[in-house]
């Protein structure tokens, strides 16, 4: 059963500790935030804490998580959204666009490892990188048509801000971006893990090289 | 059941239709050159190009392409194309004027790229012994290959349009404000849906034939 193409949940003590560290903090974050009423944030972070303790929970055993690497890229933008949205660069205003698609880009990542662990989906590295760029991009477009919907039926205002069409854009370009960068972060991570695997199963070859 | 039943053109027929508008596609850039228009003289120019894929496809890679299917894309191209440019002496194009033209050439295009996506990923599916793809992850991979690319097609239309701005010449693609790019990926959502459904029914042959090139017979070891 073990035979998947994505050896990416681990087993050891190290891992896992710095794992669940991340995993509380988030959930703390979380908490921050739905009691400043930053609802769809605080749902952004649950969703990533309830995916990354999956794989725990459906194995019972709190060793089986996912490299912390992973978590700490999911968990970036609550980061960034404290320490660097809103700084000005020059005259360039950071808005951390870009390192919320790389989380989205990580959660997508997360979402093939669990497709791949427990459905009948398989994917290897190659084919995960695939459906990681193109589920950021799609996950932007959806997200964006999402808020269009709530706006005009839930009256949310979601994107009644000035130059909401520019602003938009910008997301769809951070999206793409962040879809491209993470491919080639992947791409070296998968690359590294394979090449020096500590205790990695052996891989069966697809033959296909990229 | 096949779109040949449905719209009662045989083989031939439909050949004589896709060479037709090839030939009115090269008389659009001449149009276009003729107005001046670099917008309409570039859409109908990659549209007449894209025409010659699927022939392309079927003489050099042995990729069978059925007439119906070779239709469907100089469909899009076609009305993709003609929306760009509309009908002589008329001063605004069925872009502007028709409110329903951008949506169907946003479902047909989408549609094909669904199209791309579906065989691709079926190929790889058949071909790679450590891949396997349910139907119902591949329906669900299909839409987000759509709305992808439905994206990747507005950040390019934006580029393009900062680009115009930044050199002050006419742009060649429009964006024409939040409501229409919203339209726009939900029509692209929706030619991804069609192709999602019908796919298994139209593509197989596509993919088998590319599942080949990939090297490994679709049939076991």
């Amino acid at each position: 059963m073990s035979s998947s193409g994505l050896g990416l949940v681990e087993g050891e003590r190290g891992n896992a500790l710095i794992a669940w560290a991340i995993l509380l903090f988030l959930l703390g974050t979380a908490g921050v935030e739905l009691l400043t009423g930053d609802v769809v944030w605080a749902g952004f972070v649950l969703a990533v804490v309830v995916l990354a303790a999956l794989p725990a929970a459906m194995h019972r055993d709190r060793l089986a998580m996912l490299p912390w690497e992973l978590l700490a890229l999911a968990a970036l933008p609550v980061a960034t959204r404290v320490f660097v949205a809103g700084q000005t660069i020059g005259e360039l205003t950071l808005t951390g666009r870009v390192t919320t698609y790389l989380a989205v880009a990580a959660v997508a990542l997360v979402v093939a490892v669990l497709l791949d662990r427990f459905t009948p989906v398989r994917m290897n590295d190659a084919f995960a990188v695939v459906f990681v760029v193109i589920t950021t991009t799609a996950a932007a477009g959806i997200w964006a048509v999402a808020q269009w919907l709530s706006d005009i039926y839930l009256g949310t205002g979601f994107l009644d801000r000035p130059h909401a069409e520019e602003a938009l854009m910008w997301d769809f370009v951070a999206a793409t971006l962040a879809g491209v960068l993470s491919a080639v972060l992947f791409t070296y991570y998968f690359r590294r893990r394979n090449g020096s695997g500590p205790k990695g199963t052996p891989r069966v070859e697809g033959g296909e090289g990229a | 059941m096949r779109v040949r039943d449905l719209i009662g053109f045989s083989d031939q027929q439909q050949r004589l239709i896709t060479s037709a508008m090839q030939y009115a596609l090269f008389g659009m850039i001449t149009v276009g050159f003729y107005e001046g228009s670099p917008g309409v003289m570039i859409n109908a120019g990659i549209g007449f190009v894209v025409t010659y894929i699927p022939a392309i496809l079927e003489r050099d890679y042995d990729i069978p392409m059925d007439p119906a299917l070779v239709l469907w894309i100089t469909l899009a191209v076609f009305f993709h194309a003609f929306g760009t440019l509309g009908l002589p002496g008329d001063v605004l194009n069925p872009y502007r004027t028709i409110w329903w033209w951008d949506h169907m050439t946003h479902t047909f295009s989408a549609s094909i790229v669904a199209g791309v996506g579906y065989v691709t990923v079926r190929a790889i599916d058949e071909h790679t012994e450590a891949i396997s793809f349910p139907q119902r992850f591949v329906f669900v991979f299909i839409l987000l290959f759509t709305v992808a690319f439905g994206v990747f097609w507005e950040v390019i239309e934006f580029a393009l349009g900062l680009l115009a701005a930044a050199t002050g010449t006419p742009g060649i693609l429009t964006q024409y404000g939040i409501e229409d790019t919203m339209k726009d990926l939900l029509f692209d959502t929706l030619g991804g849906i069609v192709v999602g459904l019908w796919g298994t029914a139209h593509l197989s042959n596509v993919s088998e034939a590319l599942t080949e090139r990939l090297g490994g017979s679709a049939g076991g070891e």
